[in-house]
């Protein structure tokens, strides 16, 4: 669909400006008559999200729609199917997750003559006395009804749609004559389902999802192209006679593998392009030994070492993803990678044990353009052997990737100067930093950057005076500042004023949306956009965030100054042992506006401490 | 800013400034019609002020959008009346076939 | 303002709209209209007026108050477009034939 236009925008926002506006235009039959269907898509779709669309209101759609998604609307019911099933032009019908429609809603599209689409997943009330309101609709080419309370029986029921040529079965208790009484669709290309021995007689299939079912083993599909098993237990995959099947993507994520050697046994490995065996319990490699053709190599929460890095050295030239991200991966095994995986574009190795050694390993990977690093022990520098002062940046490898774009080093201990030669990456369009140590330098020096459009600087001592200095590059249009718990209110809002191309995301400006919500569900939002695993409540291994050890008077002093951390403890008096009060409170007081406004954390609530701002003042 | 200069059936959007006077306004239609300005007479219709040639469009309240009727001197010397043809009335036409709905 | 440096286009109902080249280019089907050689169905042309160039084009399809409407978006577009933002109130009522000629119009 073309992008709409600046005026029909306009349009679409004054028609469903409120219940009044509709009154204006509902009864405007002839106009409503001669509307393309994808302006009607447009104001449906805005009538849904400003909460506007009533079953009856759907009468003026009855002319123009061709497709309707309702995906989702929980208030979907056989009211609004009555209505739906007058829309003479409906070509494709979205009720996926529809929890309210059941059989007696599906009558009312009995008989529809254009519909071609419609999908039902997880319609749970849906079973096979739907299926035979279904049936009646002989134009059907795609349905989707997996997870819904449908039956073998009904499954068979479906054999009287003679067009149809895709249809997702998914989770549905399928018996072999149940299937067998699909063969009669022989337009049948694409079946997603519990499959069994009696899949071969579908020669055609070429995309087959099996995820999540019960099946362990199944014969050879000649055809077959893409083939997902995830979450399975795998015996044996294609076992037959016949060709090898030319598999090109393969998907078993979260498989249990019974025998790894046997599994692929009866694959033609050597045509796969994509391989995600990520969350497996695949243990030993060498099958990946002939997958030279292996564009995409998904290995994240696998078992695996260094030793095993030494199987992906062969199929290296193609390589263009490779995930690694939560393996037993070390800096030693991206070591072994140089000079093997020319054509590597996007690496991750987020939650590993790499270091800061791997960068230099990193740094001679010509083609890469998406680099994750997250979670992993890399500091940012090196400390030179012997001089004990000298140290050596290490991210300055990464100047030698000149492709790169994307950069992830969030949970890193990276500090202000290490992240210096980052400014030379001039075609770094993505940066994620999330590091309780950065302070308004690393900002400063972003701003350098010629391409950078998304810009994550979570959870870091930014100031106010540091927010209002920061001149973002031309480009940018996202910056997250998520748990930078000094900024105010006013230099958020001076900032976007300024910046206007700029989308800030942080929890004052959540707040700033939902102005009516109540102090409690305040409260409960910061708390809600800051959890993650170092805001762990659990008191036991609670990490004290940096800025705890700061004592009011000095919270307040930075709240409005720039400041560069060296280390935590360098910022001089600190006050310790938070931990030991029970009912310690820390209050933060911000003016803005001229109105008073104070911070409140109390020490059960460590978790919301950075942006809470309360009406009321509590009693110090 | 702009203003729509009416008579008849025509609309004509002019572009011009709150400092130019009604003259130049006259002169910017002379172009598009071939009337003399002697012979134009502009009126703005939210007051039913007559716009006179020295003032500026700000001193007489003429703003951004400002509808304004143009009338021309006849045979006889007079100006004739404002005739703006008022289009079909569209609220009434789309709400009559309202119908069974 | 020249005469040559104009459109005019008529509605439906016969009524005309005498506006800005440029102000017409916002929409990209006229601006395809000016700017591409030789006759276009209803790009008219007609006796004297073909001489000084004064080009007119029927909409049948979209009545003088749409036609009006779309002729001070053309403009408040152009004044956005240099930076002046003024608000562009639409009349609810006139959101669904506004939207279609919009569409018509590539406005």
């Amino acid at each position: 669909m073309e992008k709409e236009s600046e005026l029909i925008r306009r349009c679409i926002e004054a028609a469903c400006q409120s219940k009044e506006s509709v009154e204006k235009w509902r009864k405007q039959r002839r106009t409503l008559e001669r509307l393309p269907s994808h302006l009607s898509q447009s104001l449906l779709r805005n009538l849904l999200r400003r909460r506007l669309l009533f079953p009856s209101l759907l009468e003026v759609f009855k002319y123009s729609m061709e497709e309707i998604d309702l995906r989702g609307e929980n208030s979907v019911d056989a009211e609004w199917m009555a209505y739906l099933g007058a829309f003479r032009h409906l070509r494709s019908l979205n009720l996926g997750d529809c929890h309210r429609i059941n059989n007696s809603a599906i009558w009312s599209i009995v008989g529809m003559t254009s519909l071609k689409e419609v999908d039902l997943s997880r319609c749970m009330k849906v079973t096979d006395a739907g299926v035979k309101h279904l049936v009646s609709i002989s134009t059907l080419e795609k349905l989707w009804i997996s997870e819904t309370g449908v039956t073998a029986n009904g499954v068979a029921l479906l054999a009287s749609l003679k067009n149809l040529s895709v249809l997702d079965l998914g989770g549905l208790p399928v018996t072999d004559s149940a299937l067998n009484s699909l063969q009669a669709l022989t337009k049948l290309r694409k079946i997603s389902n519990q499959g069994a021995l009696v899949l071969q007689r579908f020669p055609k299939l070429s995309f087959l999802n099996l995820a999540w079912t019960n099946v362990t083993r199944f014969p050879n599909l000649s055809a077959l192209e893409c083939l997902n098993m995830s979450n399975c237990t795998i015996d044996s995959i294609l076992e037959g006679n016949g060709d090898k099947a030319p598999l090109l993507k393969l998907v078993c994520t979260g498989a249990t593998f019974m025998n790894e050697a046997e599994a692929f046994l009866y694959i033609k490995t050597s045509s796969l392009s994509l391989l995600d065996v990520s969350k497996s319990s695949l243990s030993r490699f060498g099958i990946l030994a002939d997958m030279k053709m292996l564009e995409h190599l998904d290995l994240s929460s696998v078992t695996m070492g260094d030793d095993s890095v030494e199987m992906i050295l062969c199929i290296g030239a193609n390589l263009k993803n490779l995930n690694l991200s939560s393996t037993r991966v070390s800096s030693d095994g991206i070591g072994i990678l140089v000079g093997h995986v020319p054509k590597l574009e996007n690496l991750s190795l987020s939650h590993t044990a790499i270091d800061d050694v791997a960068l230099s390993y990193i740094g001679l990977m010509p083609s890469l353009k998406v680099v994750d690093l997250s979670s992993t022990n890399i500091k940012g520098f090196i400390l030179q052997p012997g001089t004990e002062s000298h140290m050596d940046s290490t991210l300055t490898a990464l100047q030698n990737l000149s492709y790169l774009e994307s950069l992830n080093l969030e949970h890193t201990q990276v500090r202000d100067p290490d992240l210096h030669p980052l400014s030379s990456c001039k075609k770094l369009s993505h940066l994620s930093l999330k590091c309780a140590s950065l302070t308004d330098a690393t900002l400063h020096l972003l701003s350098s950057l010629p391409k950078l459009t998304t810009l994550h600087v979570r959870d870091a001592v930014l100031t106010t005076n540091g927010l209002d200095a920061f001149i973002p590059p031309t480009t940018l249009r996202v910056l997250d500042l998520m748990g930078c718990w000094l900024l105010t209110e006013d230099a958020i809002s001076q900032f976007l004023k300024k910046h206007p191309q700029v989308e800030i995301r942080h929890e004052i400006v959540q707040n700033l949306s939902t102005e009516h919500q109540t102090i409690s569900d305040r409260l409960s939002t910061s708390q809600q956009s800051l959890k993650g695993p170092q805001w762990n409540k659990k008191q036991g291994n609670l990490p004290m965030p940096e800025f705890l050890l700061y004592n009011r008077e000095e919270l307040l002093a930075l709240q409005f100054s720039p400041l560069s951390l060296q280390s935590p403890h360098d910022a001089g008096s600190v006050t310790p042992n938070l931990a030991d009060e029970e009912d310690l409170q820390l209050y933060l007081l911000e003016f803005s506006d001229g109105k008073l406004k104070t911070g409140l954390a109390s020490h059960s609530h460590l978790s919301i401490i950075p942006i809470v701002t309360l009406g009321v003042a509590p009693s110090v | 800013m702009y203003i729509r200069v009416k008579r008849s059936k025509t609309t004509y959007f002019i572009q011009c400034d709150p400092t130019e006077t009604t003259l130049d306004i006259k002169q910017k239609l002379h172009t598009l019609i071939d009337q003399p300005v002697n012979d134009q007479r502009l009126i703005l219709m939210n007051t039913g002020d007559i716009l006179e040639d020295s003032k500026t469009l700000a001193d007489q309240k003429v703003e951004n959008d400002a509808v304004v009727a143009l009338t021309l001197r006849k045979d006889d010397n007079e100006f004739e009346d404002v005739n703006i043809v008022k289009p079909n009335d569209f609220y009434q036409s789309r709400d009559t076939d309202s119908g069974n709905w | 303002m020249k005469r040559k440096d104009t459109v005019k286009l008529i509605s439906t109902d016969e009524m005309e709209f005498v506006i800005d080249k440029d102000a017409a280019m916002v929409s990209q089907t006229i601006r395809n209209m000016l700017t591409s050689p030789g006759p276009i169905d209803n790009w008219v042309f007609l006796g004297g007026f073909a001489e000084t160039e004064l080009g007119e084009v029927t909409f049948p399809e979209i009545s003088a108050v749409i036609l009006e409407k779309i002729c001070q978006y053309f403009y408040w577009a152009l004044q956005y477009s240099r930076g002046k933002e003024t608000e562009f109130h639409i009349e609810p009522e006139l959101t669904l034939e506004l939207m279609m000629a919009a569409n018509y119009l590539h406005t």
